[in-house]
């Protein structure tokens, strides 16, 4: 298992399509907002993997079938968040997004939250264990500010209150 | 994502983020990433195959522990619907959404042309080598058998890279729009 990696210098092709992205939303979404990170934290992995306590995050619109759906109706997104027992059958989750194509999550939750796969990680001991709660988001916020001022402050309390080491993240 | 990421990572939790759009994750900044050639919805894989999807969450899980560079963004090998393990797939629950096959017949051609490719420069590198070792004496052959190899690899760039690209954005973008246009995709 390799992990060369190389600093990510954008193509022509990348770059036209991002400015084309971006210029699509701007246009589209009223009250959009172009916000970057200032500056990158970095908080390395303090044990071994298999002493590490994961946990699951993803902007992919997952939820609990039981709980209130995301809004997918609201022009200016939905910067709510849910909260999803780690202990739950991945039967009983469901997705709520409306911007990509979550066919196959439909039918196997596991190729946008692999809450299966991290058990036979777990069981297989290549990973320590799993936080008891993993959050979720949709990830449409065309403007983030509540996101940011509100949401992922209390996630970030919310994980550590699980006493996770490390965070798995896919996005929608 | 970079930014919610980024923000819990400041908290002091370690994160790791998997991401189809490596040039976005690159403009806003996310700590650790993992990026593969997959549409936007399988980012561990295709459904129902666990196998795969395993490999992918071990790979992203170990990058946690070995990327050592504040925003940098380790590239999978892998490639849509050309996973080195096959599997058929064994699905959880139906889908309530239209699912596109074509889709698949293009990526598995793609990937049946990208391996004939691979094969045929294979040859030609061999038969390159054949040529400067034992000359044949005819002026142009060893420049000709050499450009052979190079465009055979520009072939294999553009079936392997950009014709893959053009497939997911497509699978990413019109299918969504097609599927809101339905009323099915909820």
């Amino acid at each position: 298992m390799t992990t060369q990696h190389r600093p990510w210098q954008f193509t022509p092709d990348e770059q036209r399509k991002f400015d084309d992205w971006m210029a699509r939303i701007m246009v589209g979404h009223t009250g959009a907002t172009d916000v970057r990170n200032p500056a990158i934290h970095w908080t390395p992995l303090h044990k071994p993997l298999s002493q590490c306590i994961v946990s699951l995050f993803t902007t992919g619109g997952v939820h609990l079938r039981s709980d209130t759906p995301f809004d997918i109706d609201n022009p200016h997104g939905d910067w709510t968040h849910r909260q999803i027992p780690t202990a739950a059958d991945t039967r009983d989750l469901a997705v709520t997004h409306s911007h990509y194509n979550h066919v196959d999550a439909d039918r196997d939750i596991n190729c946008m939250f692999p809450l299966d796969r991290l058990r036979e990680l777990r069981d297989q001991g290549l990973i320590g264990g799993i936080a008891p709660m993993a959050y979720s988001i949709m990830g449409f916020n065309p403007d983030p500010d509540n996101l940011m001022s509100r949401t992922a402050p209390a996630l970030a309390q919310a994980f550590q209150d699980t006493g996770a080491d490390l965070i798995f993240m896919t996005c929608g | 994502m970079g930014l919610v990421q980024n923000h819990i990572e400041g908290a002091g939790l370690s994160t790791i983020s998997m991401t189809v759009q490596p040039h976005i994750t690159a403009a806003v900044g996310a700590p650790r990433a993992v990026t593969l050639r997959y549409p936007a919805g399988n980012q561990v894989g295709e459904a129902g195959k666990p196998i795969q999807q395993r490999a992918i969450l071990t790979w992203a899980l170990q990058a946690a522990a070995d990327l050592t560079a504040p925003g940098a963004i380790l590239e999978l090998p892998y490639r849509w619907r050309r996973f080195p393990v096959p599997e058929q797939p064994v699905y959880a629950a139906e889908s309530q959404g239209a699912y596109h096959p074509q889709t698949a017949e293009i990526a598995a051609a793609l990937d049946h042309l990208s391996r004939l490719i691979q094969d045929y420069k294979t040859h030609l590198e061999q038969r390159a080598a054949h040529e400067d070792a034992n000359p044949s004496g005819i002026q142009h052959a060893p420049q000709a058998l050499h450009d052979a190899v190079a465009r055979a690899a520009a072939l294999l760039q553009i079936i392997d890279g950009d014709a893959m690209d053009q497939l997911r954005e497509i699978i990413n973008r019109i299918t969504v729009m097609e599927l809101m246009i339905s009323g099915k995709f909820v």
